[in-house]
């Protein structure tokens, strides 16, 4: 079975079947597989109906499904550090002892090349411009200028679907609507819906307040094409004070739904 | 099943597989992450942990195909795409990357057996399973997939010290 190979070809079949992530490969990697896989691919437009009692005092929650066509956000998802210092310098146990505790770090190594000493940093969930200011806070008792650290850091990012950039920033909005009218209740739902809804967007808002003071909110929103939105986000209109008999009556009725792959 | 545990230990040999399969370190890289993708969402699918490696495998080989149609069709319409790939192999001719662009040439099936028992070292019971396949296919998958290495490495290499730029033609 075995063909003699160049021994060329053995050296470069080895360096391949030796051949090891660069550093923090597998966190760059697997931070990008955690956002994405949490990207639900559904598609579809949503029209969601809401009626509720506002004499009572409610907090509505109206969810809106919109149209999510797979574009792209890049979303920062966290950053890696590497600082540089002469060898010897400093202990790298004081060193070890003095970042152990630095908020956000997800791992971290040392090590030693020629006179330098390196530091790698993983961070998730921050900056490079904080990630690197938390290091030099964390270093301030070892450095006597933690200004002249050489750091280099880079953000890891991720290109992110909208529901994906949902998933990250909550999806959550809260209006208060205490004390407006309809007519104000729906200035402040269609100026969340225009911050959320690309230019190609379009919405329908209604809100309506019957004599006995039941309320009708009414939102239909559909992104643009080619525009990343979130799916599903969340409004809360809070529109009064629960009251003291706790009753409360929050309806919510899809009306319409359709898959559009 | 936490996946980050089970793929942690397997990393760099799913790494190795990938980027041996797709012929360049960042293409590696893009099959790798799509293929993980794939196996967090459909983590339920795998029965037995101990599996894990061969069942992340089997996601890398049908992640790799289905990427490989798509690119093909894209090739059919984009004139870009001949350039890119042109670029791509005009880096330095180092012997990794001599080998690594020599699988190209070889069949798929033969490609991969030959990675998975050259480069990540399992066993030809274990391709077998990966592949699918007899353990006397793999060996015959073996068995020509290196004798095509060696053609291909010979071509490649003659090309290389000929005329500079007929790597790229040849791939």
């Amino acid at each position: 079975m075995k063909e003699k190979l160049p021994r060329q070809v053995e050296r470069g079949l080895q360096d391949l079947a030796t051949e090891e992530p660069e550093p923090f490969h597998y966190e760059r990697t697997m931070t990008r597989v955690k956002a994405a896989a949490s990207n639900s691919r559904r598609e579809r437009t949503m029209k969601t109906l809401i009626s509720t009692a506002v004499g009572f005092g409610v907090v509505a929650a109206i969810f809106l499904a919109l149209v999510f066509i797979p574009a792209t956000y890049t979303v920062t998802l966290g950053s890696i550090v590497t600082v540089q210092l002469p060898t010897l310098e400093i202990p790298q146990d004081e060193i070890l002892s003095a970042t152990a505790g630095i908020e956000g770090v997800t791992s971290s190594t040392i090590s030693m090349t020629n006179d330098q000493l390196q530091l790698n940093f993983a961070f998730n969930g921050v900056e490079k411009k904080e990630a690197e200011k938390r290091i030099r806070t964390a270093m301030t008792d070892l450095v006597s200028d933690v200004n002249s650290l050489t750091m280099t850091s880079d953000n890891v990012t991720v290109e992110a679907g909208g529901n994906a950039l949902a998933a990250l920033t909550g999806g959550h909005i809260t209006i208060n609507a205490r004390g407006m009218n309809d007519e104000e209740i729906e200035a402040a739902i269609v100026a969340e819906l225009q911050a959320h809804l690309g230019a190609g967007g379009s919405y329908y808002v209604d809100v309506n307040s019957n004599e006995s003071g039941e309320m009708t909110i009414q939102i239909e929103a559909t992104a643009g094409p080619g525009e990343d939105l979130p799916e599903e986000f969340q409004i809360n209109v809070e529109a009064g004070d629960v009251p003291s008999n706790g009753q409360r009556r929050v309806e919510r009725r899809i009306i319409h739904e359709t898959e559009d792959e | 099943m936490d996946f980050e545990q089970l793929v942690k230990p397997v990393y760099p040999e799913l790494l190795r597989y990938a980027r041996a399969m797709a012929g360049s370190v960042s293409d590696g890289d893009d099959l790798l992450q799509t293929a993980l993708i794939k196996g967090w969402r459909g983590l339920k699918s795998l029965r037995d942990e101990a599996g894990f490696k061969v069942w992340m495998l089997r996601i890398l080989r049908n992640t790799y195909r289905s990427q490989k149609r798509k690119k093909w069709l894209r090739n059919l319409v984009s004139l870009e795409a001949v350039g890119d790939k042109a670029a791509d192999t005009s880096l330095p001719f180092e012997e990794k990357e001599a080998v690594r662009l020599a699988l190209q040439g070889l069949p798929a099936q033969q490609r991969e057996a030959v990675v998975l028992f050259e480069v990540l070292g399992l066993s030809v019971n274990e391709v077998a399973s990966v592949q699918k396949a007899s353990p006397s296919a793999v060996k015959s998958r073996l068995s020509r997939g290196r004798a095509k290495l060696r053609e291909r490495y010979l071509a490649l290499t003659e090309e290389e010290t000929g005329h500079e730029g007929k790597i790229a033609q040849a791939s």
